[in-house]
């Protein structure tokens, strides 16, 4: 089997056995989905698709993997996989893509649900998809940088509230006001990419903040707890 | 294989390594040994390329272990200090997990039977004993025969069938041409496999050499309880030295380098006088005497 693979693998199968991950990853887009099935129904869905993708990113995504590479560092995991043949960064592409998929499939869950639930479909699905895909991109780079700050995966709880905060501040900024400022932020840019229009800005407002904060992420990845 | 000069590494203001020299040559047993804290670790971690040194030259097959990772890797094997507390994979879902990490071909079935684990092959990795973690940890890095093998305290915490059967393993590793560098502080487990061993003391090397040559640095003891009306003026002239507070004590201990000639002389001085020496007891210095030594004196000039 590919290492990297491998590796993935071995993440889904000891996230599935931990019940708390496991209920975050799969109950959690459960209560969501539900919520919007047998709620009042949105008037804003724009809105509404917004904050269900920025809240599963930022907890499905951000946390989890933040949470994720500390345990792996205090549990001497990355140590010992690191005293292996793996170079660092497919180390951790297999610790990180579990979540990136999770995430990415939390967030077409969602989105279908939502258009179940009455929402009209946009006529160009192309914003959609990069809010998808850039943001579960960017959630999990900052998780990596995050993580390099990070003792512990309970310490996790609060490195990661500041970022996540951003993201759904980020968003509201973008919803509740017209300025073009707020896609400078993860959760504007995703605003704006659900609400249609230009997808050049958004994107490259994603593509930025996913490079810089993986190069910083890898700059500072930390190995061993005692370092 | 593996050439250190001058090694240096700091924490911060501490200086864990201060000025190692090391020699392991193609198909030896290399032990070091020293106390908690003599710098052990740190020089294992520097060889297996986890931790950059901060001053010195290390190769490692010519290689250098921080810089060249991807050419040194799949040639090691590698047993951390620390097995960590385990995670919720199994004990062969964890021997599957690293055949899939590892380019050499490798027997999962082979490395779970070697390290007596086959029957907790389905027991996850933290239900497991420290003991049968370390076990594991130990079949993960020997999976597929590796050329180099570093292992840190590889039976710290193991009972003693479990150590036999670990040092029976490395043994048959070391036959078939792998080279093992390991670091113990059980004097008995380097008496047992070393080819050659280096005591560390904070963060030098203070005496390394053969077991013998080792051994040799220390002076041998002769000793016997003092036979009844004798006087230290009435021993015979060795060319060791008297303990005289042990002699007050009632027993004579002499420590020589001339182990054979003294023991002559004494056997020949009791003969004389028709004096049965009891206890009797004439050794070569063990390594838990050099050991002491280096801790009570620091690294010797």
């Amino acid at each position: 089997m590919n290492p990297v693979i491998a590796l993935a693998r071995a993440e889904v199968l000891q996230l599935l056995r931990n019940k708390t991950t496991a209920a975050m990853v799969l109950v959690l887009p459960v209560v969501f989905a539900a919520m919007f099935l047998f709620g009042p129904g949105a008037q804003d869905w724009d809105l509404a698709i917004t904050m269900l993708l920025v809240g599963a990113q930022g907890l499905s995504v951000y946390i989890s993997t933040t949470a994720a590479i500390a345990a792996r560092r205090q549990d001497l995991s990355l140590k010992r996989l690191r005293a292996g043949e793996l170079p660092d960064l497919a180390i951790l592409a297999g610790v990180l893509s579990p979540f990136a998929v999770i995430g990415v499939a939390q967030c077409v869950l969602l989105t279908g649900v939502v258009f179940i639930a009455g929402a009209p479909v946009p006529d160009n699905p192309l914003g959609l998809v990069v809010a998808i895909v850039g943001g579960v991109a960017v959630n999990a780079a900052v998780g990596l940088l995050t993580a390099a700050f990070t003792a512990s995966a309970e310490a996790a709880q609060i490195t990661t509230a500041p970022f996540f905060f951003a993201g759904l501040g980020g968003a509201i900024w973008a919803l509740t006001t017209a300025t073009p400022w707020a896609t400078v932020l993860p959760g504007g840019a995703i605003a704006a990419l659900v609400g249609g229009g230009d997808v050049l800005r958004p994107l490259a407002s994603l593509v930025v903040w996913t490079a810089v904060a993986a190069a910083l992420g890898l700059r500072y990845t930390k190995w061993d707890p005692r370092d | 294989m593996i050439e250190v000069r001058g090694l240096h590494c700091r924490y911060g203001p501490f200086e864990a390594v201060r000025g190692v020299d090391l020699d392991v040559a193609e198909g030896e047993l290399f032990a070091l040994l020293g106390t908690n804290g003599a710098g052990k670790t740190t020089t294992l971690e520097v060889l297996e390329g986890l931790r950059a040194p901060s001053g010195g030259t290390v190769r490692v097959f010519g290689l250098r272990p921080d810089a060249d990772r991807a050419r040194i890797r799949p040639r090691t094997g590698v047993l951390l200090q620390d097995s960590g507390a385990g995670g919720t994979l199994t004990v062969v879902e964890t021997l599957r997990l690293w055949r899939s990490l590892t380019s050499r071909p490798s027997d999962v079935d082979g490395a779970l039977a070697a390290v007596g684990l086959d029957h907790r092959a389905d027991v996850r990795v933290n239900a497991l004993s420290g003991g049968e973690r370390r076990r594991l940890d130990l079949a993960v890095a020997t999976l597929g025969e590796p050329e180099l093998l570093f292992l840190d305290e590889p039976t710290t915490g193991l009972d003693p069938e479990s150590r036999r059967r670990t040092w029976a393993l490395v043994r048959d590793m070391v036959a078939r041409g792998t080279t093992v560098l390991l670091t113990t502080h059980y004097l008995e487990e380097a008496e047992h496999l070393a080819h050659r061993l280096a005591i560390m003391h904070e963060g030098r090397v203070a005496v390394s050499g053969t077991l013998v040559d080792v051994l040799e640095r220390e002076a041998s003891r002769i000793g016997f309880v003092v036979p009844p009306g004798i006087t230290a003026a009435d021993l015979p002239a060795v060319t060791g030295t008297l303990d005289r507070d042990a002699f007050a004590a009632g027993r004579v201990e002499i420590r020589t380098r001339a182990l054979q000639d003294d023991l002559a002389v004494l056997l020949a001085w009791a003969a004389h006088r028709d004096l049965q020496l009891a206890r009797l007891r004439a050794t070569h210095a063990s390594l838990t005497e050099v050991f002491h030594n280096v801790q009570d004196k620091g690294v010797a000039a």
